[in-house]
């Protein structure tokens, strides 16, 4: 049977938008499906600096729209705040994809590139005070807490760039992390600790978001003494981690424990037709560079399946 | 530029959302706002889509702060629904299933 696409990726972050200039490149009907916004994780981010051949640095938004631009110019559809909510392969290998906006549309091949998600706080006080000060993006919300001291929950590369970013508003950043040093880059930690508006607050672990309508402080507790202390603070900027987007594909595919897909170097997943690539899936390193690379291979992965499908059973619509 | 979606500021928003007939959806943002400038297509969408029967309108944060500092926005972009003057439903950040999910609220009201 003809399907309406070759291929349908379902994320618009670098990975999803990689894959879409090369399959557009191949000539397969393409489309990519954001439910957010255009570049996903990488918007909330100030300033990329480390994406080899951007010396000055680039913000996440110009970066994604590039990424747009780029993927749109070789013919790719692009549907913004519109998700997939279900996949499904029957046996003669086409997949239907289920829209959130209730249309359903086939296709040969699918590449999943969900990404993830910010992990929550899970304390008193982080949904009721969310958007109240408590944050997960600096970039977004740090200009609102100008001249006021404010926390950052978090060790990594996230935590502490973000908290650097701060610097430029807040009056005192108190940097709460479980370990006694941070797990960031090497040149982030130093930027970061260098600045006097940073105060880190080792060992410890936030119990607790408090405030009415707005947040007043939060509640730590030091793991080697186990004191607890308030610290006053009108904002809560939390970088824990993350968890990657895979309920809806989880009874398909293989995960591990984190729920984190299970892919092989071309991007394949046990599903033939079915590719997966970026932070969705378990990879050595989260770069933007190298969740880019994943796009690149799962696109090329998907023109060689097409290949071989037409090559062999040219009578099912290939 | 957009156009479905207007600019409101603090001088005329008891005019344009206040006293609108229709419930009004406002999109509290900011230039330096990444996420903000990517839902904004998503939100024009909804402004076409809804013409007529709801307004759709944008409230820069850093332009207008008697109006951001009045309803407590701390982060964006964050979506407000008003209907008859009044706060009815909101949204902080950017939505899952944007356009759907932004229809809904809006859905909501009109029913």
């Amino acid at each position: 049977m003809a399907t309406d696409y070759d291929v349908i990726i379902i994320g618009g972050g670098p990975t999803g938008l990689a894959a879409a200039v090369y399959t557009g490149r191949s000539l397969l009907r393409t489309l990519v499906l954001e439910k957010q916004a255009v570049g996903g994780q990488i918007v909330l981010s100030a300033a990329i600096d480390n994406y080899p051949g951007f010396a000055d640095g680039i913000s996440g938004y110009d970066f994604a729209e590039a990424f747009l631009k780029h993927a749109k110019r070789f013919g790719a559809e692009v549907r913004i705040g519109v998700g997939a909510e279900s996949v499904a392969r029957n046996d003669r290998g086409i997949f239907t994809v289920g829209l959130s906006d209730g249309i359903s549309v086939t296709t040969k091949t699918v590449i999943l590139a969900m990404g993830r998600h910010p992990r929550r706080l899970e304390v008193p006080g982080y949904d009721k005070l969310f958007g109240k000060g408590v944050s997960v993006c600096a970039t977004c919300d740090g200009a609102f807490f100008r001249n006021v001291p404010v926390a950052v929950v978090g060790g990594g590369n996230s935590a502490v760039e973000e908290g650097h970013f701060l610097t430029r508003y807040a009056s005192e950043i108190n940097s709460i992390h479980r370990r006694n040093h941070f797990t960031a880059q090497k040149i982030l930690i130093e930027q970061y600790l260098h600045d006097p508006k940073v105060k880190p607050v080792w060992n410890s672990v936030v119990e607790e978001i408090y405030g009415e309508n707005e947040v007043d402080g939060l509640r730590v507790r030091d793991l080697k003494s186990d004191k607890t202390e308030d610290i006053e603070a009108k904002a809560v900027f939390v970088f824990i981690g993350w968890l990657p987007n895979s309920e809806m594909v989880k009874h398909l595919v293989s995960t591990d424990d984190e729920g984190r897909l299970i892919v092989n170097d071309l991007m394949e997943t046990k599903v033939p037709g079915l590719f997966a690539a970026g932070d969705l899936c378990v990879r050595p390193i989260y770069q933007l560079a190298n969740v880019v690379a994943d796009g690149v291979q799962a696109a090329v992965s998907v023109e060689r399946y097409l290949e071989i499908k037409k090559h062999h059973d040219p009578d099912h619509g290939y | 530029m957009s156009q479905f979606v207007a600019e409101v500021s603090d001088s005329n928003w008891e005019t344009e959302v206040m006293q609108s007939d229709s419930p009004v959806l406002v999109d509290f943002w900011a230039a330096w706002c990444g996420p903000c400038r990517m839902l904004a297509p998503t939100v024009e969408q909804v402004a076409e889509k809804y013409h007529g029967k709801a307004k759709v309108v944008k409230l820069n944060v850093d332009e207008n702060i008697e109006i951001s500092g009045k309803y407590g926005i701390r982060g964006i972009p964050t979506l407000v629904l008003f209907s008859g003057g009044q706060e009815v439903d909101r949204h902080v950040g950017v939505p899952s299933n944007a356009l759907s999910s932004l229809s809904q609220m809006i859905e909501k009201q009109l029913a």
